[in-house]
């Protein structure tokens, strides 16, 4: 029985220690606020819950189910108060109100003989006969929890990066703590007899809140209590050292043991400051990754709007909107639009590039049909192709390829930039896009007949302002950016992207390998280290 | 002969729009902001809107969110463009019920009209 005591004890201390933290951090964040008060109920439920099963007078455990019962639906109430704050979920002060007041009154009603009828112990558990209210009491709860789980589940499918991991830890964590409670203490009970040593196990199962919450926070930033977690645990460790002290027996063991707690107290805030610094140098990165992003995107805007009057303009002039041209005048025209058209790309590239940097570029995958992504292509570019009296075709796949999930704007992207550039360093011949499926990949492969490359080249080709010989000498446009943010957007797929050349001359096969069976969770997350460079995790 | 109703705040812009859909045979009504819009659509009911979403004061989210709400325009249909390729203005604006969310520099006059004449005819 001590035993048992004690680990319920320290259940309930690291509970509560994780409730007064979550506060602590932020006492004004109604999210903290909200977890806090979650934290207290479910403590009080596990206390009384715990103690109505325990060998003691028979009053005690009466007025511990009682209490049990009572503050289950306010223990929900304040989980669904959570809930709507973390997921920023809007919803009538009214109607929140008047949850609060109908499960405050459901609640009282545990007191009455409405609810629960008829106490007995029954080899040491208390057996209870429902009253004519248990049925709606247990309605009330079990749809509160159901909608709990529906706005957080609604809230994670439509967050994304770190939010969204907080989301599935924190869901994971209260959906097993909340299905092994219902069903062992409250659904069950109803219909076999269950022992105490079973019914302990919900309470316990609380272990698994903690321990997702626990992960959530300390791997996810949830909260952000990273530094108030090193001081604790710098204050718990000197108040040892602090206390062991005090009982020392020689002038030598005070001497010793207060050189050691001083030594601890300066490493202790040396500890404290470097986390500190490396939160606050974490908070600057993402404020500055953010202003940069939003600076780039505005001036991308500024930068398009002329863009776009160009493009609209000698469009317009070259249909024949402003009267007929001349031959003399078509190649100027057709000069100054293909220049616009490159600098447009070198704008968009900019802002995928620092998109990238920044790590906010996210994948949509959707069920997407690579054949009819590179279909569009070859009709888009044919008209470029042929300029040059190249061929530019497509190999039917021997077998119907299925639709795979990918980001179809992205994999458009990359796979127009690989086909454009086969057309600009192709002399004569073509291009053939060709396809071939395994066990768990599509691939899919572009060769021409151009320029080719070298293996140092090809060993470069990826890198940022890269750019073979070829685009030196034949198309002197180009940062080399495109084929470093294709080679980003296939790993973020979980694919690759490589390239073979027999030489100069001799044509170029690009390949993309992409898998069937790609989701939102296994996709490659992209992580800044430091202020370094970003890394697949 | 079919009424289009511009949003576009940017005059270079507008007045290009402007002609080359009036040169295709459209009745063009340019405004430059989402509040006259907002006027202009309830008193009167188009074929189609071309919206800009980046625009003085109120942005066409606005205008979007006015359309929804009236039942008179429910079967309006309205190509969003924009040369800001925010991904949640984007997402929002779909949610709105956008048919399309073009990025200007992507599209030439004469692509944005065969892009109108497919949600007209729808």
């Amino acid at each position: 029985m001590f035993l048992s005591w004690v680990i319920f004890g320290i259940l309930n201390i690291i509970i509560l220690g994780l409730g007064i933290l979550v506060l602590a951090q932020d006492s004004k964040n109604k999210i903290n606020k909200s977890f806090f008060l979650f934290i207290v109920s479910l403590v009080v439920w596990i206390f009384f819950n715990f103690f109505e099963n325990e060998k003691i007078g028979f009053l005690f455990r009466l007025i511990s189910l009682k209490i049990d019962f009572s503050i289950a639906p306010v223990l929900v109430f304040f989980l669904f108060l959570f809930s709507l704050n973390f997921s920023d979920f809007n919803l009538d002060s009214r109607i929140k109100y008047f949850l609060g007041i109908s499960l405050s009154i459901l609640s009282l009603s545990s007191f009455s003989n409405y609810l629960i009828e008829k106490i007995e112990i029954v080899d040491d558990t208390l057996i209870f006969q429902r009253g004519i209210l248990f049925g709606f009491y247990a309605f009330s709860i079990i749809s509160l929890l159901i909608f709990t789980t529906v706005i957080l589940v609604n809230s994670y499918r439509k967050s994304s990066g770190i939010k969204k991991i907080q989301y599935f830890y924190v869901l994971t964590g209260l959906s097993i703590t909340a299905i092994t409670i219902l069903f062992i203490n409250l659904i069950l009970p109803q219909f076999i007899f269950i022992p105490v040593s079973i019914t302990r196990f919900g309470s316990y199962s609380l272990i698994f809140f903690i321990l997702f919450t626990t992960i959530a926070i300390a791997r996810y930033h949830l909260f952000n209590i990273k530094v108030i977690l090193t001081e604790i645990l710098v204050g718990l460790i000197s108040v040892l050292l602090f206390i062991q002290l005090l009982i020392s027996h020689s002038i030598f063991e005070y001497l010793w043991k207060g050189v050691l707690l001083l030594t601890f107290l300066i490493f202790g805030y040396l500890l404290i400051k470097s986390v500190l610094k490396e939160v606050r140098m974490r908070e600057e990165v993402e404020r500055l990754n953010k202003a940069k992003s939003e600076f780039l995107s505005i001036v991308s805007h500024q930068l398009r709007t002329p863009l776009t009057a160009v493009k609209g303009y000698i469009s317009m002039i070259r249909e024949g909107s402003y009267g007929r041209l001349t031959e003399k005048q078509k190649k100027p025209l057709e000069n100054v639009f293909a220049s616009n058209e490159r600098l447009i790309k070198l704008v968009n590239d900019i802002l995928n590039l620092s998109r990238l940097e920044a790590g906010r570029i996210e994948i949509n995958l959707m069920p997407t049909s690579l054949e009819e992504i590179i279909k569009g292509i070859v009709t888009e570019l044919r008209i470029n192709a042929d300029k040059k009296k190249l061929a530019l075709k497509i190999v039917k796949p021997k077998e119907n390829l299925p639709d795979i999930m990918i980001d179809g704007e992205k994999m458009r992207q990359v796979i127009l930039n690989i086909i454009d550039n086969a057309i600009k360093y192709t002399k004569t011949g073509g291009i053939t896009i060709s396809f071939e499926k395994t066990k768990s990949f599509i691939v899919v492969e572009i060769t021409d007949t151009g320029m080719g490359m070298t293996e140092k080249e090809i060993r470069n080709l990826f890198q940022m302002f890269s750019r073979a010989s070829a685009g030196n000498q034949m198309h002197t446009e180009g940062a080399g950016i495109g084929l470093y943010i294709a080679k980003e957007f296939i790993e973020m797929h979980n694919g690759k992207i490589w390239v073979v050349s027999e030489g100069k001359e001799k044509g170029t096969s690009f390949f993309i390998s992409l898998p069937m069976n790609l989701t939102q969770r296994n996709v490659a997350r992209y992580k800044k280290i430091g202020l370094g460079q970003p890394a697949i995790i | 002969m079919s009424k289009i109703l511009v949003v576009e705040d940017e005059k270079l812009l507008g007045e290009m729009y402007r002609d080359k859909f009036t040169e295709a045979g459209f009745d063009v009504e340019w405004l430059n902001s989402a509040e006259e819009a907002i006027e202009y659509l309830e008193k009167k009911i188009p074929d189609l809107v071309l919206l800009d979403i980046l625009l003085p004061r109120e942005n066409g989210l606005s205008v979007l969110r006015r359309i929804k709400e009236n039942p008179k325009l429910a079967k309006l249909p309205v190509i969003a463009f924009s040369n800001f390729d925010d991904k949640e203005i984007k997402m929002e604006a779909l949610k709105l019920g956008v048919k399309d969310y073009l990025l200007k520099t992507d599209y030439t006059p004469n692509q944005i009209i065969e892009k109108i004449r497919e949600y007209i005819k729808k």
